[in-house]
């Protein structure tokens, strides 16, 4: 799991900066997943869950 | 020499690959115990809902929402407003807050339902009947108009300090007690972020065990590590403002949704700290584990 890319011309000189975007994305990518399939159920239930808990 | 030598020494790449794992368990390990030790706050931390409740801007919305009512029930029932306002002003408005506070952190620490705390409206009904004006205008009848302004003035303050359906809360409590045994329930929720938090630092020395021998790879695992939660926890901040919950609230009571507003901004701001830690933390690791390899003290 290297996250090393090497800059041309610059030889000995490492990035890896990608490391906690490669180690983030996965549960990012599981996070988008559940919003885009339950994301508008939970909406409507946390609203009729206010619509009827508060008082207008 | 012999410590130079141990500097350029090789992790085995089952090692390596271990510490990369924990890292990717620690991903998920800090943002659940960052939102948990908040939620964790939301349910115990009575002076967090303080800040924002007895703000001087939200008690004198309060008090003018009184007085509207008072100057109301004065035209209605012929009696001078500032009655009411003798006996109910920004302190006692304050003080009810204050318990009305410290009942719904009880109730979601021990989940034990108990009875909203009401305003004793005796000062202001003995007040009433005390004066003389209001007891020639209602002769016979004052006990009784002194009894409807104290109750119209109670209902208001209900919803004013509460503006949820407190019968729903207590019963909806009542309901689940007879299930589960809440009590338990709730000390486990409240030991989650402890034992998240645990975790996370089980994975740190994990990492610090698997790849103590190359200095390289432990700063490039700890930042990359520390760095993806800071980035997953941003995505989740981001995912919740996105739900807009003071905007749904807005639709059935505006001066509530300002309210929870305000506490969402208050945690949010906390939150986006904690972030903002975490990427410094992470830039500073992973600028070190460069470092070492780009000056070849590393392999």
């Amino acid at each position: 799991m290297s996250t090393e890319t090497r800059i041309p011309g610059k030889s000995g000189r490492h990035l890896s900066w990608f490391g906690p975007v490669l180690l983030a994305l996965p549960f990012i990518i599981a996070l988008v997943f559940a919003a885009l399939r339950w994301g508008e159920l939970l909406k409507n239930l946390v609203h009729v869950a206010i619509k009827m808990a508060v008082i207008s | 020499m012999k410590n130079h030598k141990r500097q350029r020494t090789e992790v085995c790449l089952p090692a390596r690959m271990g510490a990369w794992i924990a890292a990717l368990l620690l991903v998920p390990l800090l943002t659940g115990a960052l939102y948990g030790w908040t939620a964790r706050r939301l349910m115990t931390d009575q002076g967090l809902h303080e800040r924002i409740a007895l703000k001087a801007g939200v008690i004198s919305d309060q008090m003018a929402q009184v007085e509207q009512k008072a100057a109301e029930l004065a035209e209605e029932y012929s009696f001078d407003a500032a009655l009411i306002r003798d006996t109910l002003n920004s302190e006692t408005l304050m003080d009810l807050n204050r318990q009305v506070l410290a009942w719904w952190t009880d109730m979601s620490t021990t989940g034990v339902p108990e009875e909203m705390p009401l305003w004793d409206g005796q000062a202001l009904r003995d007040t009433l009947l005390a004066d003389e004006a209001f007891q020639e205008t209602h002769g016979i009848l004052a006990r009784d108009v002194s009894g409807k302004v104290v109750s119209d003035i109670n209902s208001l303050l209900s919803r004013l300090l509460f503006p949820m359906r407190d019968i729903l809360v207590t019963k909806g409590l009542e309901l689940v007690r007879r299930k589960v045994a809440l009590s338990e329930v709730l000390v486990l929720l409240q030991s989650i972020p402890l034992t998240l938090t645990l975790l996370s630092l089980m994975m740190c020395g994990l990492m610090l065990l698997l790849t103590a021998r190359n200095r390289r790879t432990v700063f490039r695992v700890f930042g990359s590590g520390i760095g993806g939660a800071g980035i997953l926890s941003l995505c989740v901040l981001f995912m919740e403002r996105l739900m807009n919950l003071s905007g749904m609230i807005r639709e059935s009571s505006v001066r509530f949704a300002s309210q929870v507003g305000r506490l969402e901004n208050l945690l949010s701001l906390e939150i986006l700290a904690a972030i903002a830690a975490m990427l410094v933390c992470a830039f500073f690791f992973l600028r070190a584990g460069n470092r070492l390899s780009a000056e070849g003290k590393e392999p």
